[in-house]
């Protein structure tokens, strides 16, 4: 099949996809990683998928870039503390007992890893059944960034000083670049454009340098949130598409990562799944966090953000189709997003019956 | 205009920063296995800021954006710092491809039966006038000028002929892609403006239909055969079935625009795209189906409304990609070589463009400001132009070579000084609304 068609296919699909899932009143059970699978058979056509690795950068840009201008200070500073407590050792504790565990069955970077990329929670998982509860509203959309920030420094163990030090300088030259060239902007289209100007530049000399889209843009993100005074359109900018998006970035991992067939893939994926359901269910009853009225499984769906800091390493460690941990980790991803949306359901039955 | 300075002083700041960190960049990633890879991309994202804040320097200046765009690509490209390489812009075609559907569509949304019935008569003789006088004139002009000077040794006489043709061809094409972005820009609505862009429209296909009974004759006059009946049915059946086909997608679009209406603006784009590929299978003139798709829109239908506002929805990125694209691809590289004929085709062009227009309105009994300033309209010269210049240094490798290397440098020049000239048209006949 033709690359432009490919292409083509995916923008279709995904904004299709938009309106089979999201514009229903209840979202379906994968929670759009089923496009993660419809990736996965795209990826058994022969075609020169590699060519479209560029893409799969620019979308981790943005990812990034829309995380990372969610993280606005003065936002934050108006939570409690223990709020801020409880979200920091919940991921931790998460990601230290996933990749603990792990990391008994293959090599401790990848457990780590896979570790990190499941400690996300899938917010509109939550936000299907949880419509109240600020609280774990907020606890769940502010997880990603500890994760981030967990990912940077892992990321940074396996750098050389000389590409920290290229890292860093990146950061603060396209911080200010960022804020010169949004600075003079004044209409939407102009900061669209930008926007996607700026998203393809760092992406691409990310790629370049060997050092991780998702980060620089996320840290871009933050400055842009915090000290350009058109933070809020940016994320307005960024956030106007993003369902669409997220499907074609999904499409776009499956396709390229593609799935490996080995029984032994398989049966790590089953046991990552095992895992991570088993830490979760441990956080949520045990150590608690003040989550104890939300149903526990609602915390064990990673969701789109998740695929997205694997997706990053993976091309960090060379992209090669068919990986087995990354294999393994979707394989995990989307069987935890269906265990928990199947247990939503009955979650969502069973309430609905005692309401009666 | 103190703000406007400071715009402009700390636009050319940004720029000046980003130039040198992406340079450095380049200089510090070009040797790794990966840069061929990924330089188009990274190219393009450099591209797309600096042709904006350019853009914005040349508003600033009261100039049109994309103006800026140009020089963005061609400061940047392969003619001056090499920043973009042709590689580069030829790993980014896909975009200008995409780009010229759209704008034939825009083209096509933007003409309305009834101002073309209003206009009909200026539209008509000016459209004759210059493929009369512009055609004639630039060969009969250039004919003499190989014949009697030494301004461009040619000792073949049929070759000379030949030459003089192919300026005369040159010569009448217009930018459709420049008109219709300085119209969008200036948000311009007026008799001037359906006037211009109608014209700019019903040029382009005659244009291709002289070009192609020109490349036959050509191509005879050099063999020895002549041309035949059925090739010029068959040219002329290849723009009917262009014509078709553009119905045909513009009826398509009206269904998704009637019962689907939902994502219009990825709809335009994606629609954009498939013209063009499904023009370039069937072998069809994929900027007149896509200008007749848009007019089936606007005219066929209660959806052209729609369609315009997803146009103009979309149309900046587009715009600024795909100027600042070819600003990157213009080349000036024959300037010094053959700076008189360069000089003498664009004077002698401009002087039969005004004297055509005048002479088409004087006839027309048209409006005050399209008789002043609508010859201001068909200065710029680009896409068309530069196609035609492929096919015939493709066709003639003995001199096609050498006509394309001239021919592109004064091709640069109109784009540069052509939406400047219309806009500054635009503005003293008062259909601008951004003044």
């Amino acid at each position: 099949m033709s690359l432009k068609l490919l292409v083509i296919l995916f923008i279709i699909l995904s904004y299709a996809g938009v309106h089979l899932i999201f514009r229903k009143r209840t979202l379906g059970i994968l929670v759009g990683m089923e496009y993660l699978l419809v990736g996965f058979l795209f990826s058994l056509y022969d075609t020169n998928a590699r060519l479209l690795e560029p893409l799969l950068y620019a979308f981790l840009g943005w990812i990034g870039l829309l995380t990372g201008t969610q993280l606005k200070i003065s936002y934050l500073v108006r939570l409690e503390k223990y709020f801020y407590s409880n979200v920091i050792v919940f991921a931790a504790v998460k990601i230290l007992l996933i990749s603990c565990i792990i990391s008994f069955f293959i090599d401790p970077y990848y457990a780590f890893i896979i570790g990190i990329s499941l400690s996300p929670v899938s917010f509109r998982s939550v936000a299907q059944y949880i419509k109240k509860d600020r609280y774990v509203l907020f606890f769940t959309s502010t997880i990603p960034f500890v994760t981030l920030v967990c990912f940077f420094l892992f990321y940074l163990l396996q750098l050389t000083v000389e590409t920290i030090n290229i890292l860093f300088l990146f950061i603060a030259v396209y911080c200010i670049i960022s804020r010169f060239v949004l600075t003079l902007v004044n209409e939407k289209d102009s900061i669209n454009l930008i926007l996607v100007g700026l998203i393809i530049l760092i992406s691409q000399t990310g790629a370049l340098l060997d050092v991780s889209p998702l980060l620089i843009n996320f840290i871009v993100g933050v400055y842009l949130a915090n000290f350009c005074p058109l933070s809020d359109e940016i994320f307005t900018s960024l956030y106007k598409d993003e369902k669409p998006l997220y499907i074609m970035f999904l499409l776009l991992v499956g396709m390229l990562a593609g799935i490996n067939t080995d029984t032994a893939v398989l049966l790590y994926g089953l046991l990552f799944t095992a895992i991570a359901l088993g830490a979760t269910f441990v956080i949520v009853r045990v150590a608690r966090f003040r989550l104890l009225s939300t149903p526990w499984h609602l915390f064990a769906a990673p969701g789109g953000f998740s695929i997205a800091v694997a997706a990053d390493y993976w091309l960090f460690r060379g992209g090669v189709r068919e990986e087995h941990w990354m294999s393994s980790f979707l394989l995990c991803a989307v069987m935890l997003q269906f265990i928990s949306g199947i247990k939503s359901k009955f979650y969502e039955n069973r309430t609905s019956k005692n309401s009666l | 205009m103190k703000t406007e300075r400071v715009k402009i002083v700390f636009n050319s700041i940004n720029i000046v920063i980003l130039s040198i960190v992406f340079f450095l960049t380049i200089k510090s990633v070009s040797g790794l296995p990966s840069f061929s890879f990924f330089s188009p991309y990274l190219s393009l994202g450099f591209l797309i800021i600096v042709a904006y804040l350019f853009g914005s320097i040349a508003r600033s200046m009261n100039l049109p954006s994309l103006t800026g765009n140009l020089f963005a690509g061609l400061v940047f490209g392969p003619p001056l710092l090499g920043f973009i390489t042709p590689d580069d812009i030829s790993s980014l075609t896909l975009i200008n491809s995409l780009a010229l559907s759209f704008i034939a569509i825009t083209a096509g949304g933007e003409l309305r039966t009834a101002s073309l019935k209003k206009n009909a008569r200026s539209i008509l003789t000016i459209t004759v006038s210059h493929t009369f006088i512009i055609f004639t004139g630039t060969v009969a002009v250039f004919m003499f000028l190989f014949a009697y000077t030494s301004i461009f040794p040619i000792a073949d006489t049929s070759i000379a002929f030949s030459f003089a043709l192919l300026l005369g061809v040159i010569a009448l094409a217009n930018s459709p892609a420049s008109t219709i972005a300085i119209i969008n820009e200036y948000k311009a609505r007026g008799d001037f403006t359906d006037v211009v862009l109608s014209i700019t429209m019903l040029k382009d296909t005659i244009v291709l239909l002289l070009f192609s009974f020109s490349m036959a004759f050509i191509s005879g006059l050099l063999s020895g055969s002549t041309i035949t009946a059925s090739f010029l049915m068959l040219t002329l059946g290849h723009i009917l079935l262009s014509g078709c086909a553009g119905i045909m997608y513009g009826f398509l679009m009206i269904l998704f625009f009637k019962y689907i209406a939902r994502e219009i603006s990825i709809f335009i784009i994606i629609a954009s795209y498939c013209a063009h590929e499904f023009a370039h299978l069937a072998g069809l003139e994929h900027m007149f189906m896509c200008l007749v798709a848009g007019f089936t829109v606007q005219n066929f239908s209660r959806q052209g409304r729609v369609m315009i506002e997803a146009l103009e929805d979309s149309h900046l990125p587009i715009y600024v990609v795909f100027f600042s694209i070819a600003g990157a691809a213009l080349d000036f590289s024959a300037i010094t070589s053959s700076f008189s004929l360069i000089v003498l085709f664009l004077i002698v062009r401009t002087f039969l463009i005004y004297l055509s227009t005048r002479v088409g309105t004087h006839y027309a009994r048209g409006s005050e400001t399209v008789k002043k300033y609508s010859w201001t309209g068909f200065v710029a010269n680009a896409g068309l132009a530069l196609s035609m210049l492929i096919v015939i240094d493709q066709s003639f490798p003995r001199w096609g070579h050498l006509f394309k290397a001239t021919l592109i440098s004064a091709i640069a020049a109109n784009q540069v000084i052509g939406p400047v000239l219309f806009k500054y048209g635009l503005e003293r006949s008062g259909e601008s609304k951004k003044l």
